[in-house]
């Protein structure tokens, strides 16, 4: 801690004893800086133990109620957790459900590149942000006008299941699996 | 290479000269311990700096959530309790050493010419101090904060003239509410330290400007660096050894197990224990969310104590002289004490000022201690050294009554406290933190089975506190319902239907089930086989079974104990009727589960419940939007029970008497449901997480 040939620099008697003053006080800082900087750092670091909750199938609709090949977006409730906060019964997402036949498939609405909400326009599937463009089979398709299609792989398909429906026979009732997935990358992984 | 570093960085920067400037101070006389306390508070001032900005990472100022954020931070968050157990003890710390420090500084004269303004700089930290800890007492938004800050602002709001006006402004609005929260939480995190910090800054400019005040012998020189700065350091190690003593000690809470605990304690690693120490009571204390409708016993924190109790002496119109006079007047000798000490008065100034700031600092101990032995149970107070205590501060004031009173007052918020806090790990509604309390069957539920179900019925209080009852009704002239549905409970029954605890005060006493019983007390004596069969009656009873009436071959405790009810109890009870003419006795589908019991309190007369045997008024919402509509079926069946009842005068009364409604909302009655069922899960105002 000495620089240049200050006037007021301290006697150079006692050096030994200075030095190991010196060190010794900025030994008890250290240690009080990793006294408290540990436990400070795993403080921050405290998001770590909470982990994404794992998707259940949650009934959404009835078979009967949707159109052969015309999507429509259904929302997703599950019990919500936000840090301390309980919401029984919220909104925890939106889907995409398009009817083939007797089967169904599920697309969440959420945009694989950034995470925007993707919007249904004609015959395609159109994220408002940063032109992602997808058929409704949710596969990745030319935006046109020249443009690079932004999303590194195809919408987000959801396990569906259906099963009878207890007050009509002919009727289904859709589950859909609902998961978030990691964005910007073009492997499908449901976050943790 | 650290070396290259340096010397570029002090090149482009200057650095090392600020550095020097900070270091290399000059101490005549030398280092001496006595000049620690100084740096020992800006030590902890850098401290609270620290954790404070560690805890507004995680804290929400906000009426529904504020209390929930700091459960989270001491509770769940990887040593949370450690970092608010620290800001919390340094605020206290920091009270502490500027008692020290200022004494200090009187006996050595240091706030005499030329270094009055230095006085002044350090009385205006002691208010921005004093400041905080008022502020930071409230963010929690517990129940002690919130009263306690109450006190505070109503003495503002009685200031004569602008007094309500400022107390408005300060609060935020008419009442305690998020307004409140984000201003003190401004003033806490960002007005007041960013006070602190200037004040501090020139304070130590000022200090430097006249250096230490040296006694007039003093010979040679020390250097700050690193003589003092030793010094300082291994006072302020010591110092944060005794704060981080204080918050291993703990005045935390511990989570207890919840009732529906099976007893089993999950093992737990040791980086868990430590980062969740929390969990077994250590840190800082955090008592009940914040409720405006629920009482608690109003106390400052410690070091506000002698104000509180200064106001004792000042009561009705001479509030002001305690809240205003007694501390401006000091606030005003503290200002002029400098002043008194010029020219050749400066050895009398002198003394007037150590006898002055002793005198302040022993009656603000005193009034303190005093106002710590007048809460005191009295038995506490017998035992020494508190008895001489008593006889020196408050021989005269103490009121044994009141102590007692106020202690239990604590105690009952202790309880809440500690039920709050076991609530919340399961998640606070969104309607906010104080409805963990509200909607829990173990408090709420529990208060309204007092108010509307034990007129008649009687249940032990499962949480009772260590100077009630247990049993809340002494005289029921229903069945006791303490564990109501479980087999203890239904064995007990089937064996002494008569008895204190079940129809003895009722209109079925010598009925139909009386008589059964008795017989079977007398059977079951002499006969282990039938004793079997009550015992698996019971079991199965025990389950709310449901389930479809059992293949032969079956041979599971479902089929078992369905076919002992079939044998011994069907000939007046139900199983899943599914006409309701014959009926004599409730059905037993679902006995005891949380649906059975909603019909029971809903329509006690229906045939499939006590029929016409039935003497509880029903419990609905009559007063929803919804209840002309969802009450017309009742309307039926009450004029049906009226024509069945012919020209009986009596009948008519019976039926009149039984057909009786009391208003309950739904969210009460699933409030008792719980209560009586034993579940503890708080009810999310109608969107259960699971039936």
């Amino acid at each position: 801690m000495t620089h240049g040939q200050d006037s007021s620099l301290p006697p150079p008697e006692h050096a030994g004893r200075r030095r190991f003053l010196k060190w010794l006080t900025n030994g008890i800082g250290a240690a009080f800086a990793a006294t408290l900087g540990v436990p400070a750092l795993l403080y921050l670091l405290d998001p770590r133990n909470r982990p994404t909750p794992a998707g259940d199938f949650r009934q959404v609709t009835k078979l009967s109620e949707l159109k052969e090949g015309q999507p429509v977006a259904l929302t997703i409730k599950e019990v919500r957790r936000d840090v301390w906060t309980i919401h029984p019964n919220d909104i925890v997402g939106r889907v995409w459900l398009i009817r083939r036949g007797d089967t169904v498939k599920a697309f969440t609405v959420t945009c694989p590149h950034l995470g925007c909400s993707i919007n249904h326009e004609g015959d395609r599937f159109v994220c408002p942000c940063h032109n992602g463009t997808f058929t409704l089979d949710g596969k990745r398709a030319d935006p046109g006008a020249g443009r690079r299609n932004p999303a590194p792989r195809d919408m987000d398909e959801l396990e569906v299941r259906l099963t009878p429906a207890a007050d009509a026979p002919n009727d289904r009732i859709v589950w859909v699996k609902y998961q978030a997935f990691i964005q910007n990358q073009e492997a499908k992984v449901a976050r943790r | 290479m650290i070396r290259f570093l340096r010397d570029w960085i002090n090149d482009r920067t200057g650095l090392g000269r600020v550095i020097d400037a900070l270091l290399l101070e000059p101490i005549p006389g030398g280092a001496k311990w006595r000049y620690v306390w100084g740096s020992a508070l800006a030590i902890v001032f850098g401290l609270q700096l620290i954790t404070g900005v560690l805890l507004m990472t995680s804290y929400s100022p906000g009426d529904t959530t504020a209390w929930s954020s700091v459960y989270f931070i001491q509770y769940e968050m990887d040593f949370g309790w450690l970092i608010r157990g620290l800001h919390h003890f340094g605020s206290q710390t920091m009270v502490v050493l500027m008692g020290l420090h200022m004494l200090q500084v009187v006996i050595a004269g240091a706030h005499l010419k030329p270094r009055e303004v230095n006085w002044w700089l350090g009385l205006g930290l002691l208010a921005v101090v004093l400041g905080l800890s008022l502020t930071g007492y409230l963010l929690p938004w517990d129940q002690k904060g919130f009263y306690a800050t109450q006190v505070a602002t109503n003495i503002v709001g009685g200031l004569p003239g602008v007094g309500p006006w400022l107390q408005k402004i300060i609060v935020g609005g008419p009442s305690y509410g998020n307004h409140t929260l984000t201003r003190f939480f401004a003033l806490h995190v960002a007005v007041l330290p960013g006070l602190a910090i200037l004040l501090l800054i020139a304070h130590i400019w000022v200090f430097r400007r006249h250096g230490v005040t040296h006694p007039k012998n003093a010979e040679g020189t020390g250097w700050f660096w690193p003589d003092q700065a030793f010094r300082d350091m291994v006072v302020g190690l010591v110092i944060f050894g005794i704060m981080l003593g204080l918050v291993v000690y703990g005045w935390g809470n511990k989570v207890e197990p919840g009732l529906e605990a099976d007893g089993a304690t999950p093992t737990r690693s040791i980086y868990d224990r430590i980062a969740h120490a929390g969990r077994d009571g250590l840190g800082a204390h955090l008592d009940a969310p914040a409720d405006p409708n629920v009482p608690y016993p109003a106390r400052p924190e410690w070091y506000f104590l002698f104000l509180f109790q200064l106001l004792k002496y000042f009561e009705g119109d001479q509030a002001l002289i305690g809240t205003v006079v007694i501390p401006g007047a000091v606030a005003l000798i503290l200002f002029v004490l400098p002043w008194l000490g010029y020219g050749r008065l400066r050895p009398v100034g002198h003394f007037a000022a150590v006898l002055f700031v002793i005198a302040l600092l022993g009656g603000a101990a005193y009034l303190t201690v005093q106002a710590w032995v007048e809460d005191q149970r009295p038995d506490t107070l017998e035992k020494q050294p508190y008895a001489i205590l008593k006889q020196v501060v408050a021989a005269q004031r103490y009121d044994a009554d009141k102590a007692s009173a106020f202690q239990k007052e604590l105690e009952h918020a202790e309880v809440r406290a500690r039920r709050a806090v076991q609530l919340a790990a399961a998640g606070t509604p969104a309607i906010g933190s104080r409805y963990l309390l509200r909607n829990d069957p173990m408090t709420a539920g529990k208060e309204l089975f007092r108010s509307q179900c034990a007129t008649c019925h009687s249940h032990e209080d499962p949480l009772a506190e260590r100077h009630q009852p247990k049993a809340m009704n002494d005289h029921p002239s229903a069945p006791d319902l303490t564990g109501w549905g479980s087999k203890e409970w239904l064995h007990d029954f089937l064996l002494n239907a008569d008895g204190a605890r079940y129809f003895a005060r009722t209109h079925l006493k010598g009925g139909k089930m009386s008589k059964w019983s008795a017989k079977a007390r007398e059977k079951a004596a002499n006969d282990p086989k039938f004793s079997e069969e009550l015992d698996l009656i019971a079991s199965w009873l025990a389950t709310h079974p449901r389930h479809d009436p059992p293949e032969e071959k079956a041979d599971d405790l479902q089929a078992r104990g369905f076919r002992a009810f079939d044998r011994h109890c069907s000939e007046c009870h139900s199983y899943r009727a599914e006409t309701f003419d014959e009926l004599e006795a409730p059905d037993l589908a679902g006995y005891g589960d949380a649906r059975w019991l909603r019909e029971m309190i809903m329509n006690p007369q229906h045939p499939t419940k006590y029929g016409r045997n039935n003497q509880m008024p029903g419990f609905r919402d009559i007063n929803s939007a919804a209840a002309s509509v969802l009450e017309e079926p009742f309307r039926e069946a009450f004029k049906s029970a009226l024509a069945n009842a012919g020209d009986d005068a009596e009948k008519k009364e019976f039926v009149k008497r039984t057909h009786q409604v009391n208003p309950l909302t739904h969210l009460e009655r699933e409030l008792i449901i719980r209560f009586l069922r034993r579940d503890g899960r708080i009810v999310h105002g109608g969107d259960p997480i699971s039936d």
